[in-house]
């Protein structure tokens, strides 16, 4: 393994000229962290704030009630289903974006690259099943500032009253936190490709080190890291 | 300047060699079988038994919190 650094990692160091760098990480690396950090923080925000509003209503639309559906395939009766697939396509992207980050450490270029493409299409992927459920709850009725007609919304309170202000808060927090999230896959899907087109292009190589790589690869973690949260917060419990 | 963003570089390639393709596998894995988990909770258990409906929430965040472990632990590497 090559721990050469060449000019160009040496001029992006020069931030901790004034003394030691901090964790002894790169600068670019630590102010990611820095990002993810204040990223955390607004997705924490949201997802407080769709807690306080959840569990202060008296009743919440169910959620293997409201999601049961696998667009195009089943209209109903596969409750959590599709989301499951959607789930288990951000974990493997995960995974493909860690491997291409472990053949980054051993310089293998073109493994980087499949990964790369792998976890671009992960990405894709979701980004697909995410509008595929968006229209197919739109279509029930669901929007920000919109909820469907009660004998429908009926079917999403089962034994319980329909709330219509509880079905409101949760159309408008489902399309603002899985927009938010899915914006974030939108960029980092972006980002990736930016990234592979450098890696084709043997950027990384001429510096001797893929450690760009594993820099959109902690955004891309997070990203999965959100989602974990989002899947049991609106989901689950 | 150098030997410090040289030892940067070799510090970060030293935090990657730790995870092996066993390992990212392994996680995968755990990942995969920890969301089947939730679903059958979600899906067979809570239904089905009345008693077990009160405390489904607590484990949902339980093993939520742990995925989220596995995560930032092992594919964030902030473990190494």
């Amino acid at each position: 393994m090559s721990t050469a650094v060449s000019e160009i990692d040496e001029v992006k160091t020069t931030p901790w000229a004034g003394g030691r760098s901090p964790f002894s990480v790169e600068y670019g690396k630590l102010m990611m962290w820095f990002f993810l950090l204040s990223d955390a923080f607004t997705f924490s925000s949201l997802l407080i704030s769709y807690g306080a509003l959840r569990f202060s209503a008296t009743s919440w639309p169910a959620a293997d009630k409201v999601f049961q559906s696998v667009p195009g395939m089943y209209e109903s009766g596969k409750p959590l289903v599709f989301v499951g697939i959607m789930t288990f396509i951000l974990i493997l992207s995960s995974v493909t974006m860690v491997l291409a980050v472990e053949a980054g450490h051993r310089m293998a270029k073109k493994e980087v690259t499949w990964w790369m493409l792998a976890t671009v299409v992960g990405g894709f992927m979701f980004l697909g099943c995410q509008a595929l459920e968006w229209s197919h709850l739109h279509g029930e009725g669901f929007w920000w500032g919109s909820i469907p007609v009660d004998s429908k919304l009926q079917e999403f309170f089962e034994g319980v009253g329909i709330n219509h202000v509880s079905a409101h808060q949760f159309a408008n927090l489902f399309f603002t936190i899985t927009g938010f999230h899915g914006f974030h896959v939108f960029t980092g899907v972006i980002i990736n490709i930016v990234i592979t087109i450098n890696v084709l292009l043997g950027t990384y190589e001429k510096r001797g080190s893929y450690l760009m790589v594993e820099k959109v690869g902690l955004y891309w973690h997070f990203v999965d890291l959100v989602w974990v949260f989002v899947f049991t917060f609106f989901y689950l419990v | 300047m150098s030997t410090e963003s040289s030892h940067i570089a070799h510090a970060d390639a030293e935090h990657g060699e730790t995870m092996t393709r066993g390992s990212i596998v392994r996680i995968a894995i755990y990942l995969s079988l920890i969301t089947a988990v939730e679903f059958i909770f979600a899906l067979i258990l809570a239904p089905q038994y009345e008693s077990i409906r009160h405390i489904v929430n607590p484990i949902y965040i339980v093993l939520t919190l742990f995925k989220a472990f596995l995560i930032v632990a092992y594919f964030m590497h902030l473990k190494f």
